[in-house]
């Protein structure tokens, strides 16, 4: 057997036996802390999610008796809290509990959030700060508050909330009937912090950083760098960090004289997510999509390239199209199971608004680090503005033509199930990668 | 150069719909969920939002209507200092330039009204008290009057800003949370309070809109502006049928939505 093949049924095994431990025998938890009652304790705001209608608040709890992990509060829009404070906070600490909704079908909220160590929720709590711990964290997400507050003042809805869910990953601005636009038209990646977004990101690094006439050795690890703070201040999610650590591989590969496949990186990168947090492979929607996303590109998308030939070469029109359907290939199904709807129109809609996303995350960028320059500031945001507004008209129009989307609420976990072992069945028969 | 043509199309189509936004009065009612907040676009271009609802939904809803170079707004109006009635004020402060702030002289001595005052002082904004019989007068034909603005009251409800403006032959009324007390004290002044468009006080409560006050208003519509599911029960089955009663067609935002007229 040869070392790859070697690594892959590694891979498997260590990625299967952590499926079976979470769905069997993980039991993590404050087994004898007695929930439901009355607490009065002292608390470190770790992160702060802000909502349309008030704040999800991450706090760690100090001198909370038999609980280890964090507790999740949900307080109003004001006052505003920051990371780094210490707050005094009363009231009921709750256990996270399973949600089971109408049709019977039930989503397992306490993974959802024991996946990000939070073992505890709050209600409307009573807080009182008593002070700040200032530590290196807290003067980094100075740097985001201040980004985020300028990308909040220079625009109006609905470009504000999207420049920001596309910058920052703060998507629960984004008001409810915007993000079932996109989810209808199959744009949903694009108010996430997605694979494309950290490749742009990682393309004006790579830019700036030769610009400034830095060898491309140095200028990695500059860029190994400036992708921590940025991960680091938008919170680490999944997608990001996936496509952040593949590309520092891919980067990395001709220094360290080794051949880096993307399929090897792409299962190795998996191998370094679950061994740092088993939760995110059932928990986190965001890591599933991102990795079946990118194994769709890697089977299909030099497929639909060669099968695609009557869609024309002209503006990239067949490049796009072929990246689209191939991003969906395995995606779809968990799709349809977690959201109900399957996107007829996403390959037009792609094709139509993911060029205009390079501008938006250069402007977005530049109208974060502007801000106190007011004339400058407002420049830079009348463009940003427009784009996005017609992003939104675009994507709004798509989605009112009919048959453009259709819902699909009856699709079970079986039928995603089964869905997926057919695309896998298909690929096998298929042998998309022969194509190349 | 495919780029440049692109840009030049893209930049006439805006410069176009700048030039064809029709000059009606328009007044939208907006879907904000459990709270109030109405815009008023006056055909002179002037935008006058009363009431910034419960929380930053507003914003988008706002969006919606404005024209999308619309950057000012020039009265603000808050009609009492209830969180349903102002919260999304606060980042209204921070996106747009607000010119003017009317209020009651209604100081209340809680929470929400430190953080506003805060964020007045920040923005360096110095707003204006009205009282009863404060006239605005836009052009020869709209204007809008102050019909009360008591201060005194222990209920933050009865310190309701309320409003008439006067277009043509139309006639509107604005009562914020006016509960029944408040609608007395009105009728006994004796101003001419008839309006073809009434919104209904205090989003429908039973405490608000009685038969006398519907009388004297004799509303063609009557809108409501409440949120599916609120916790309150609004709109109350009684008041409800008073305001069949006077035979008004009855309008919520609740189950039409965001509610645009244009005169």
């Amino acid at each position: 057997m040869s070392k790859s093949k070697l690594f892959l049924l590694a891979s498997l095994i260590f990625l299967l036996s952590n499926f079976i431990y979470l769905l069997y025998f993980e039991n993590k938890g404050n087994h004898s802390f007695g929930y439901g009652s009355f607490y009065t304790f002292r608390a470190l705001v770790k992160n702060t999610d802000k909502k349309l209608d008030g704040y999800n608040i991450i706090i760690e709890p100090q001198n909370l008796v038999n609980f280890s992990g964090n507790i999740l509060l949900s307080a109003h829009l004001y006052p505003e809290y920051y990371y780094g404070d210490v707050l005094e906070v009363s009231c009921k600490v709750y256990k996270p509990e399973p949600i089971v909704e109408d049709g019977g079908t039930s989503f397992a909220y306490d993974k959802y959030l024991a996946k990000d160590d939070i073992f505890g929720t709050c209600f409307q709590p009573r807080i009182k700060v008593l002070g700040q711990n200032k530590d290196l964290s807290f003067y980094i997400l100075q740097a985001k508050k201040y980004v985020w507050q300028n990308l909040n003042d220079y625009l109006v809805e609905p470009s504000s909330s999207l420049s920001k869910a596309m910058f920052l990953a703060t998507r629960r601005e984004i008001p409810s009937d915007l993000r079932d636009i996109f989810a209808k038209v199959g744009l949903s990646h694009m108010i996430a912090i997605s694979g494309l977004h950290m490749a742009i990101i990682v393309w004006l690094m790579q830019s700036f950083l030769i610009t400034l006439g830095l060898s491309r050795k140095t200028s990695l690890w500059f860029l190994i760098f400036f992708l921590s703070a940025y991960l680091y201040i938008i919170g680490f999610p999944s997608s990001a960090v996936r496509a952040s650590l593949m590309a520092i591989i891919l980067l990395l590969g001709p220094f360290l004289g080794r051949s880096t496949e993307s399929i090897y990186s792409l299962v190795l990168v998996a191998d370094i997510f679950i061994l740092f947090n088993p939760y995110l492979l059932l928990y986190d929607i965001g890591f599933q999509l991102s990795f079946l996303a990118v194994l769709g590109l890697l089977y299909y998308a030099k497929f639909f390239n060669r099968v695609l030939v009557f869609i024309p070469t002209k503006f990239k029109i067949r490049e796009v199209m072929s990246v689209t359907l191939s991003a969906q290939i395995f995606t779809w199904p968990l799709i349809v199971y977690n959201f109900g709807i399957f996107s007829i129109i996403a390959p037009l809609a792609n094709f139509l608004i993911l060029p205009l996303l390079p501008s938006v995350l250069i402007l977005s960028i530049v109208l974060g680090m502007v801000g106190i320059w007011e004339g400058l500031a407002n420049i830079v945001a009348w463009p940003l503005f427009i784009i996005l507004k017609i992003i939104v008209y675009i994507s709004d129009w798509l989605a009112k033509i009919p048959y453009s989307f259709i819902y699909l609420n009856n699709f079970s976990l079986n039928y995603m199930l089964v869905a997926l072992f057919f695309m896998i069945i298909i690929t096998i028969i298929l042998k998309p990668k022969e194509y190349e | 150069m495919n780029k440049l043509v692109l840009i030049l199309i893209i930049i006439s189509i805006l410069l176009f719909s700048l030039y064809t936004y029709d000059d009606n009065l328009k007044i939208s009612f907006l879907d904000v969920g459990q709270g109030d907040a109405i815009l008023i676009r006056t055909p002179q271009g002037q935008n006058i939002l009363i009431d910034g609802g419960p929380d930053n939904v507003l914003l988008s809803e706002l969006a919606k209507v404005l024209p999308w170079w619309e950057r000012d707004i020039d009265y603000l109006v808050i009609t009492h200092y209830h969180a349903d009635h102002m919260m999304g004020f606060i980042e209204v402060l921070n996106k747009y330039k607000v010119k003017n702030i009317l209020v009651t002289a209604h100081q209340p001595d809680d929470f929400l009204y430190q953080v506003w005052n805060d964020k007045l002082s920040e923005r360096n904004i110095q707003p204006t008290i009205v009282k009863a019989g404060d006239k605005f007068i836009v052009s020869d034909d709209l204007y809008w009057q102050v019909i009360l603005a008591d201060s005194d009251h222990e209920d933050y409800n009865d310190n309701s800003l309320v409003i008439k403006l006067s277009y043509k032959n139309k006639d509107f009324m604005f009562t914020g949370d006016l509960s029944i007390a408040g609608e007395e004290k009105i009728i006994s002044s004796g101003i001419d309070i008839s309006a073809e468009y009434l919104k209904v006080g205090h989003h429908g409560s039973r405490y608000s809109s009685s038969d006398e006050f519907l009388k004297a208003v004799n509303p063609q519509f009557c809108i409501i502006q409440s949120g599916v599911g609120n916790d309150y029960g609004h709109p109350h089955s009684e008041a409800l049928s008073r305001l069949e009663n006077i035979g008004c067609q009855i309008m919520n935002t609740q189950n039409l939505g965001t509610l645009n007229f244009s005169f």
